[in-house]
């Protein structure tokens, strides 16, 4: 087992592998980024405590030593009560994409980007940032919204108060729950059996859904409208506005979307000729092979789009049909 | 990184892009990848409503090669690009973030997922308002009261459906002619085939006899 002690800023590269990743900070910022090469860890600011880092077992742990005695008899919350400046730290750290990761933040911004293999990340208070997630994704908030661009696989968020926005997700299973605020979700699910669940009980939920989508739909909100750009679905009930149903294409999808005070709207996106053939297919294909990903990053950095080994990957998938 | 999805930028930078040559939709995606240093790839979802809506305004064109769409800048996608070239300039000398300096990586990252957030939400938040005020509640078909459909002499209806048909012909030949690569001597044989049936159906209906 090798151990660190960070009580500075400092850039650590830890040169064994890496499956698991647990980080555990009380206030500050914890960035994630999943990236080929060694793992390493960015310390950039730190309060007078300093931080444990240990590596065991393909186990990379990040975590405040627990003291000799908790501050009176609060426990762990003590932490918080009386030391939010003495833990007060921004962690970023790289590791390879394959890795599965859990985070806990008690106050304070967390930012999750390119991991393949499932995270889980829990804010107290503070904002949750997702970008380009594969596998299961866990992301709960108690107070502050939680953004997500591009997340797909299996997707859980969840926030008591604030705000959930989840942009170009092709998750085909998605559960979005908050007790008050509204939830925006552009989706574009494959259109077969996906799972979505979307809840609010004050707040105004807002979903847009591929117009050639096989989902079995049901809308409902008790005190505000429901709207739907698609014919398919018919209002249930008397109250035509409150309750809306049915079956777009096959069904074999499943979309709820439950407010109690809000307006829940079902949009339609339309789809290009182009991308219904799959032309774009291998754009969209979740990518788990991390050499590509490697590869990518490196000519990024140094050549533009033309490079002829791309055009040549290109011309190849245009030979599929 | 300024965010690139948010304010209207993706849309200046896919204009920048095709500025650079006639690219397909899929190398678009891709060249949006690389920026975000591979980090997330762009749906289809995203590009292909822009490029319409800008196809729209007339600021980029398309043609279909092999079932392939490739998008080219048109003169006034130029203009506009000239003329937003400071705001531009911004979005190409910001690109300096890299895998090496995480914590720069993720703050924009967060910017950029914060500002595309925001365009989403806008983008659908006014879509579902629209909706809201033209939807009415539909009524499912069993509910529906049915017009009653007049019913015509049979003569007429056996006309109706002879017009209909050759309407539908007409269609299909105008679909069949347009289509790429008709030899002209098919099109010569079809026309007199044509010219038969035209005749031999104003026999018919005018009630002549045969002509041999």
């Amino acid at each position: 087992m090798t151990t660190w002690l960070v009580d500075k800023p400092q850039r650590l590269a830890v040169d064994r592998p890496v499956r698991r990743l647990d980080v555990r900070l009380i206030s500050g910022k914890l960035n994630v980024v999943g990236a080929d090469g060694p793992p390493r860890i960015e310390v950039t600011s730190i309060g007078t405590r300093p931080l444990v880092v240990s590596c065991e077992d393909g186990a990379l742990v990040i975590r405040y030593e627990r003291p000799r005695f908790w501050p009176v008899w609060t426990g762990p919350l003590g932490w918080f009560l009386v030391g939010r400046k003495r833990y007060r730290a921004e962690v970023s750290v790289a590791v390879p994409p394959e890795a599965v990761a859990e985070l806990e933040l008690i106050s304070g911004s967390a930012v999750v980007s390119a991991l393949r293999a499932g995270a889980s990340i829990t804010v107290s208070s503070g904002r949750i940032t997702l970008l380009g997630l594969a596998g299961q994704t866990v992301a709960k908030v108690v107070s502050g919204p939680v953004e997500a661009l591009g997340v797909g696989g299996d997707l859980e968020v969840e926030t008591v108060s604030g705000e959930l926005i989840i942009a170009d997700s092709s998750a085909s299973r998605l559960r979005a729950r908050t007790t008050s605020g509204p939830i925006t979700a552009d989706l574009n699910n494959p259109p077969y059996h996906s799972r979505i669940d979307l809840e609010t009980v004050s707040g105004q939920i807002t979903a847009r859904v591929r117009e050639d989508s096989d989902l079995d739909v049901e809308l409902h909100t008790v005190s505000g409208r429901v709207s739907s750009d698609f014919e398919e679905l018919w209002a249930r009930g008397s109250h035509g506005d409150k309750r809306l149903g049915g079956r777009l294409g096959a069904g074999t999808g499943r979309l709820r979307a439950q407010a109690t005070s809000g307006h829940v709207s079902l949009l339609a996106r339309q789809v290009d000729d182009e991308e219904r053939q799959g032309a774009y297919a291998g754009a969209e294909e979740p990518r788990g092979d991390t050499a590509e990903t490697g590869a990518r990053q490196r000519d990024s950095s140094g050549k533009d789009g033309d490079d002829p080994e791309r055009e040549g990957a290109h011309e190849g998938e245009g030979g599929r049909p | 990184m300024t965010a690139v999805f948010s304010h209207g930028r993706l849309r200046l930078y896919l204009l920048k892009l095709l500025a650079e040559g006639p690219r397909h939709g899929y190398e678009l995606i891709r060249l949006l990848e690389d920026r975000f240093l591979g980090l997330y790839v762009p749906s289809a979802g995203t590009i292909y409503p822009r490029l319409q809506r800008m196809e729209a305004e007339g600021l980029v064109t398309h043609t279909a090669a092999g079932g392939r769409k490739t998008y080219e800048i048109t003169d006034a996608g130029r203009a506009e690009l000239a003329e937003r070239a400071g705001e531009l300039a911004a979005l190409e000398s910001d690109i300096h973030a890299s895998v090496q300096d995480l914590a720069g990586l993720a703050m924009e990252i967060q910017d950029e997922v914060r500002g595309s957030a925001r365009d989403v939400k806008r983008e659908l938040r006014e879509a579902a308002r629209n909706a809201r005020q033209r939807w009415q509640p539909p009524v499912p078909p069993w509910q529906q009261r049915r017009e009653p459909v007049p019913s015509l002499p049979p003569e007429a209806e056996a006309g109706l459906r002879l017009e209909r048909r050759a309407a539908e012909l007409a269609g299909d030949v105008r679909r069949l002619v347009r289509r790429q690569g008709v030899m002209p001597e098919a099109l010569r044989a079809a026309m007199e085939a044509v010219e038969v049936a035209a005749v031999e159906i104003r026999r018919l209906i005018e009630g002549r006899p045969p002509s041999r």
